[in-house]
């Protein structure tokens, strides 16, 4: 299967009276995205604003985040969206440079930030793009988890819209992802073969009924499978919580197994899983995860990622020693979250870790003129680490003492970051 | 600008005496002696050992509150911008009065202080992670070397200089990991390490594992028909408004939740507060994080001998090593003198 | 999360209903998930009175 990922390269976005792009200048509609998002009965009213990179800006209260993208023959993102369907193949626009990010306007305690301007800016892609900013304000008594799920929605919409003005122009890069059917190409002998173990959520936070995971569904009670890496990169997948949206269509695992395909390794292929929250269920899925991968993909070796909280570190370990059990090499991507261990524990046979970045080590933010997503935030400027209930509501615009794995796609537990870890 | 700094040696350092001379109480002498001779090279023009202090081993090991007072109240006399201790090497007396000393002056007078000693020096595991310490290794032979990185050490601290990492500056990593932007991308790195790992290839994991002390299990328990059982949860039970504040993570304290003729817990008297899960649940029947309803019956029914009539509570998110150690500890305390002889802790 | 906690050196450690419902199973019928949680409960008075 093949998909043709054509990215048209947007220098500026500002609002303008028709949406769209000219000279990599998008031009936006506001009225007319407004009016769209507005059609959710959940809302009372919606707002958007521009947030560019180097701005004094900084952008709170971050739900999600999305490259704007256009599939040319349909569907976007089936089952969360559009009606079903399937996605990775054929042709999909992209904005480069853009991306859309949702605020939750009943989060007063999220601290995910953007800066878009300062030393944050170092840490992260999504301060460096181009930021449309939606502002979904809810109807009085609205239920949170229904508004949630609307803003989710909401996002899927705007990333649509904003790509959908890039349908007929000529790309000025095009990303070619091709994976041939595992029955019928294992690749030469002399390349290993690495599958890619991917668990997509924790069900500590168990996803709501209506909520729209992979292909739509809620995910409950799902089983490892086998699916095509480019579903993951063209819209089939929207995180619950715990990683960013971003890094799902920017997947760094598949886009790194893709770039080395058939030159250092055979990429086999991909295997999807979620983190239970009974121990048997935790054994019963790294089981079959890591047998998909050897009976099924092939794989002489494979990595796997987290997700979700520190219950999550057990599932990575099981599938780890299943799968060297069953004769395969494995490596492991875990966030670290704790200045002093790092992660939760590592067994003895565990040996293979990479760390992208460690979530609680401080950065001080300077103050910034505008503030996006709300006002406030609840944040002890003394102690970040400080998670007391009652902490009184500080001004965002000040000079703030923040953690690293605050600031959005500074460090992603799919592997997205530019750091590493050391012991001081 | 030319900084300031004493220097603390031991007797022996300070040419006193030797073993015979530990029980010396403290002392000072204006100028070098000794190696500060040599921490005076090492510093050069950037500043002036402008005295050497000095103890006795064993008089610190003996009054060491009293020792560190009078350690303090000499060194505040000084008004230095630096404190250098030791090297001590090997000497495990020695380097706790190094250690503490440095300690003490940085946490009551706030004077940036570095000490010196083996990596295994008991007085390294005591005081690492609250001050620096050189590595010197076990050899008198390398006391240059060792005050060289000192002094280079003690001036950037002096200076508000960023710190680097313990490997290039010299100190014994004192268990605080950082950030640092790398070379390549983490996924990059995954499958390097992967593809190492399948040719047979050396490779280096880049988190080390967690160590913990664990502590010795207690004997099984004699006589379950008249022990006293305690429930204590890290699931974040509370009463309704959860009045003492437990945070939802990186718990720094237990509420402790009477329930003394209570039979089962009732959904509008308790919540469950936690980041990591979704409380729902224990919400709607609190009973499901911590089983009261089951073992007031179990009490009842003869099973056990009487359920303990407090239920000890935190939450378990993302809780650091020592305080969940510290809130361990004191709720043992509390149990232990309340005659309970066995817990069940639920943690979600 | 029995694994970790062996590791940390707790070694009575039975496996629970579950991380959102450690002494309960909300899929069980109201007196089903309190036989349930009644033979957990005794399941860790008996590994009290065990050797580890």
């Amino acid at each position: 299967m093949r998909l043709d990922l054509g990215y048209v390269h947007i220098g500026d976005v500002r609002f303008g009276a028709k949406t769209s792009i000219e000279d990599h200048f998008l031009s936006l509609d506001r009225r007319e995205l407004i009016s769209l998002l507005e059609q959710e009965s959940l809302f009372e009213r919606v707002e958007i604003e521009i947030a560019h990179p180097g701005d004094s800006c900084r952008i709170i209260h971050v739900l999600d985040v999305l490259e704007p993208r256009y599939r040319l023959t349909g569907p976007n993102f089936p089952g969360a969206l559009d009606g079903n369907g399937l996605v990775g193949d054929g042709e999909t626009r992209a904005l480069k440079n853009v991306a859309v990010v949702e605020t939750d306007q009943l989060a007063p305690r999220s601290r995910s930030i953007i800066d878009m301007s300062g030393p944050a800016r170092d840490y992260s892609p999504i301060a460096n793009t181009h930021n449309v900013v939606l502002l979904p304000y809810p109807k009085p008594g609205v239920d949170k988890n229904d508004y949630r799920l609307a803003v989710k929605k909401a996002g899927l919409k705007a990333a649509v819209y904003l790509a959908a003005a890039a349908r007929n122009i000529a790309p000025d890069e095009t990303r070619v992802f091709e994976l041939p059917p595992v029955a019928f190409n294992q690749g030469p002998k002399e390349l290993p073969r690495v599958a890619y173990i991917f668990p997509i959520h924790s069900h500590q936070h168990p996803t709501q009924q209506k909520e729209a995971v992979f292909y739509g569904s809620n995910i409950h009670g799902f089983m490892p499978t086998v699916v095509h890496p480019n579903e993951i990169l063209d819209g089939a997948l929207m995180f619950s919580y715990s990683a960013f949206t971003w890094f799902a269509q920017n997947h760094p695992v598949i886009l790194e197994l893709y770039r080395r395909h058939n030159r250092d390794l055979w990429f086999a292929g991909i295997v999807l899983t979620v983190a239970p929250v009974t121990i048997s269920e935790k054994e019963r899925n790294a089981a079959l995860a890591a047998r998909l991968a050897k009976e099924t993909l092939g794989a002489d070796g494979i990595i796997a990622t987290k997700i979700g909280g520190g219950a999550v570190d057990t599932d990575l370990m099981m599938i780890y020693t299943r799968a060297e059990e069953m004769g395969m090499k494995a490596t492991l991507v875990i966030m670290e979250r704790y200045p002093d261990t790092g992660i939760t524990f590592v067994p003895e046979n565990v040996n293979a870790l990479v760390t992208p970045g460690l979530t609680r080590d401080p950065i001080t933010l300077p103050s910034v003129a505008r503030v996006v997503g709300g006002e406030t935030l609840h944040l002890d400027n003394s102690n970040p680490d400080n998670t007391n209930p009652d902490i009184p509501p500080l001004p965002a615009n000040r000079e703030i003492t923040v953690w690293i794995g605050d600031l959005v796609g500074a460090i992603s537990q799919v592997g997205a970051s530019r750091l590493t870890t050391y012991m001081s | 600008m030319k900084i300031r700094v004493v220097h603390y040696l031991n007797q022996f350092f300070a040419q006193i005496g030797g073993e015979e001379k530990a029980d010396i109480g403290p002392g000072f002498k204006d100028g070098l002696v000794g190696p500060s001779r040599a921490l005076q090279q090492a510093l050069g023009d950037n500043g002036d050992v402008i005295a050497t202090i000095y103890c006795g081993d064993n008089y610190f090991a003996e009054h060491q509150e009293q020792a560190i007072d009078e350690q303090c109240a000499r060194i505040a006399e000084y008004k230095p911008d630096l404190l250098i201790a030791g090297p001590a090497f090997e000497s495990g007396r020695y380097g706790i009065a190094c250690g503490a000393i440095c300690q003490a002056a940085q946490q009551r007078l706030g004077i940036a202080a570095v000490a010196g000693m083996d990596e295994d020096n008991v007085g390294a595991s005591l005081h690492r992670k609250n001050i620096y310490i050189v590595n010197s290794g076990t050899s008198i032979v390398r006391m240059v070397p060792t005050l060289q990185r000192m002094a280079a050490l003690g001036l950037k601290l002096v200076r508000q200089e960023a710190i680097g990492k313990p490997a290039d500056e010299g100190y014994l990593p004192r268990g605080i990991k950082r950030n640092e932007f790398a070379a390549k991308p983490p996924a990059e790195r995954a499958v390097d390490m992967l593809l190492a790992k399948l040719r047979g290839d050396e490779f280096l994991s880049e988190i080390a594992p967690p160590k913990f002390a664990g502590g010795k299990p207690a004997a099984p328990l004699r006589n379950l028909k008249s022990a006293v059982i305690a429930l204590v949860t890290d699931g974040g039970l509370v009463l309704e408004g959860n009045p003492d504040k437990i945070e939802p993570g990186r718990p720094t304290r237990f509420t402790t939740i009477p329930v003394a003729g209570v039979d089962s817990l009732d959904a509008d008297k308790y919540d469950a507060v936690h980041s990591g899960y979704d409380t729902a649940f224990a919400n709607r029947d609190p009973n499901r994080v911590v089983p009261l309803d089951t073992m007031r019956e179990l009490e009842r029914d003869g099973v056990i001998g009487k359920l303990h009539d407090f239920v000890h509570s935190t939450g378990g998110a993302h809780a650091a090593v020592e305080n969940a150690t510290l809130i361990g500890r004191q709720i043992a305390e509390r149990l232990k003198a309340a005659g309970v002889s066995g817990v069940i802790l639920t943690s979600t | 999360m029995i694994p970790v906690a062996r590791e940390v050196g707790s070694l009575r450690a039975i496996a629970s209903g579950g991380i959102v419902s450690p002494t309960g199973n909300p899929d069980l019928p109201p007196d089903k998930e309190k036989e349930f949680r009644r033979e957990l409960v005794l399941r860790a008075l008996q590994t009290l009175q065990e050797k580890v």
